[in-house]
């Protein structure tokens, strides 16, 4: 039993090789046993997802509300006086150490980068770097890093390639190695490209360079078309409370 | 985050985007269609003999079943099919629904335009319900809050084991083994 439900979890989590899967797929239609057992999984998943989803939603719903009785104005007041405690703050710190600043506002704007979906069906992707996402995915990156290098010799025209092996280290914390790989795309006329305009100004924050991150930040913020715009508008009001705004 | 509860700009994520975040149960999803879509379902339901808490629950209803068809696949990404008018409209036919089963005096009848309207309404009948949802909730609310952490750590987060581990301060074998012993009792209770 306990191999199923293992065997189960790796089927949805699109961690089954190509054969494997197949394997599963075909005994899903042959063994009605096996078959109701999926489901039944399945099933127990919902129920899990179904509460969490509530949750999410009844967040959402009640910081609407929340928000409509402070009202635009009164946040105004909160944002501005919150801006006035920091740069107090700022100013008694700044002279000691200014980056503690920018860390701050690093970590509540970075998020890492979901990673492409794994589940099964996604015939883009070859199987290995099927692999190389979900071991992304898992935050182990040292594996992950291994398996992208050994796959850009292969695919070296690969920009989703590129581009998550510079997500492996940033994620890793090796800035230099994810610059250099996201200035290549960074011109890019596609999602990729306009995401590796975000995590590079992302990188330029956390090495403390406010000033290029919060123009480059602005530019985004600006751009319609862009899809972290919305993360830009907000990165921005992070960052409207840090010094970098002066 | 304060902005983009308040700003215009927040509605315009291209569809694809917003759609592939629903999916993943985003909560920024969530609140862009809130705030597309809510004002209209509000002003649908006061208009219909319903109130304010009326219209924030059969939002609230309406997303989870969308995220539901999404998530099962039978709500697909098409050409001229804005998420937001989906949701709205789920929203609207559940509230006539409400207000049938309820027996209304004023509205009785579906009104027309419900069955003419485009394709897509079919499916309104067979999404899931309010009861099915909160049945399926509370089998897991039966469960301890350990077992509730770590099962939405690994189904709901996609949380490795490792990770859980770190999160919850259990060595990775016995997250594994309350995963399983967890999975177990969930499953019993159906």
């Amino acid at each position: 039993m306990e191999t199923h439900m293992d065997l189960f979890d790796q089927y949805i989590r699109g961690e089954l090789s190509r054969v494997e899967r197949e394997n599963f797929e075909r005994r899903l239609e042959s063994d009605t046993e096996f078959r109701r057992e999926f489901e039944q999984h399945k099933n127990a998943i919902r129920a899990i997802e179904f509460a969490a989803i509530k949750e999410k939603i009844s967040k959402v719903s009640v910081e609407a509300q929340r928000s409509k009785m402070i009202g635009r104005k009164g946040l105004i007041a909160i944002a501005a006086s919150i801006a006035l405690l920091i740069g107090a703050y700022v100013y008694t710190i700044n002279t000691v150490e200014p980056a503690a600043n920018y860390e701050n506002a690093f970590a509540s704007i970075h998020f890492k980068d979901p990673g492409l979906p794994t589940l099964m069906g996604h015939e883009s992707l070859s199987q290995e770097m099927n692999t190389m996402m979900t071991a992304y995915k898992q935050s182990k990156y040292q594996s992950a890093l291994e398996m992208g290098e050994a796959l850009l010799e292969k695919y070296p025209e690969s920009d989703t390639l590129q581009y998550y092996l510079a997500m492996i280290h940033y994620e890793m914390g090796y800035h230099d190695k994810a610059e250099d790989l996201l200035t290549a795309l960074e011109s890019r006329e596609t999602p990729i490209g306009q995401k590796s305009e975000w995590y590079l100004y992302l990188i330029d924050l956390k090495r403390g360079d406010c000033q290029a991150a919060m123009s480059g930040i602005k530019s985004i913020a600006k751009d319609k078309s862009h899809i972290f715009r919305i993360e830009a508008m907000d990165a921005l009001d992070v960052l409207e409370l840090t010094n970098c705004a002066q | 985050m304060i902005r983009s509860l308040f700003s215009k700009q927040a509605t315009e994520l291209p569809e694809a985007v917003l759609f592939q975040r629903l999916k993943d149960g985003n909560e920024q999803a969530f609140r862009i269609l809130y705030k597309s879509t809510f004002p209209y379902v509000k002003q649908y339901v006061l208009a219909n003999n319903g109130k304010e808490e009326d219209a924030e629950d059969i939002f609230q209803d309406g997303m989870i079943a969308l995220w539901d068809n999404i998530n099962l696949g039978k709500f697909e990404m098409r050409e001229g099919v804005k998420i937001s008018s989906y949701l709205s409209k789920i929203c609207r036919y559940r509230w006539l629904e409400r207000l049938k089963s309820a027996g209304h005096k004023k509205m009785a009848t579906m009104p027309d335009h419900f069955e003419k309207e485009d394709e897509g309404t079919d499916m309104l009948n067979d999404m899931i319900s309010k009861e099915e949802v909160n049945a399926f909730e509370d089998k897991f609310y039966q469960l301890g809050d350990r077992c509730q952490l770590i099962l939405k750590l690994f189904y709901y987060e996609k949380k490795s084991m490792a990770e859980i581990a770190e999160i919850t301060g259990m060595q990775a074998a016995s997250v594994k083994n309350e995963k399983y012993r967890c999975m177990e009792r969930l499953k019993k209770l159906f």
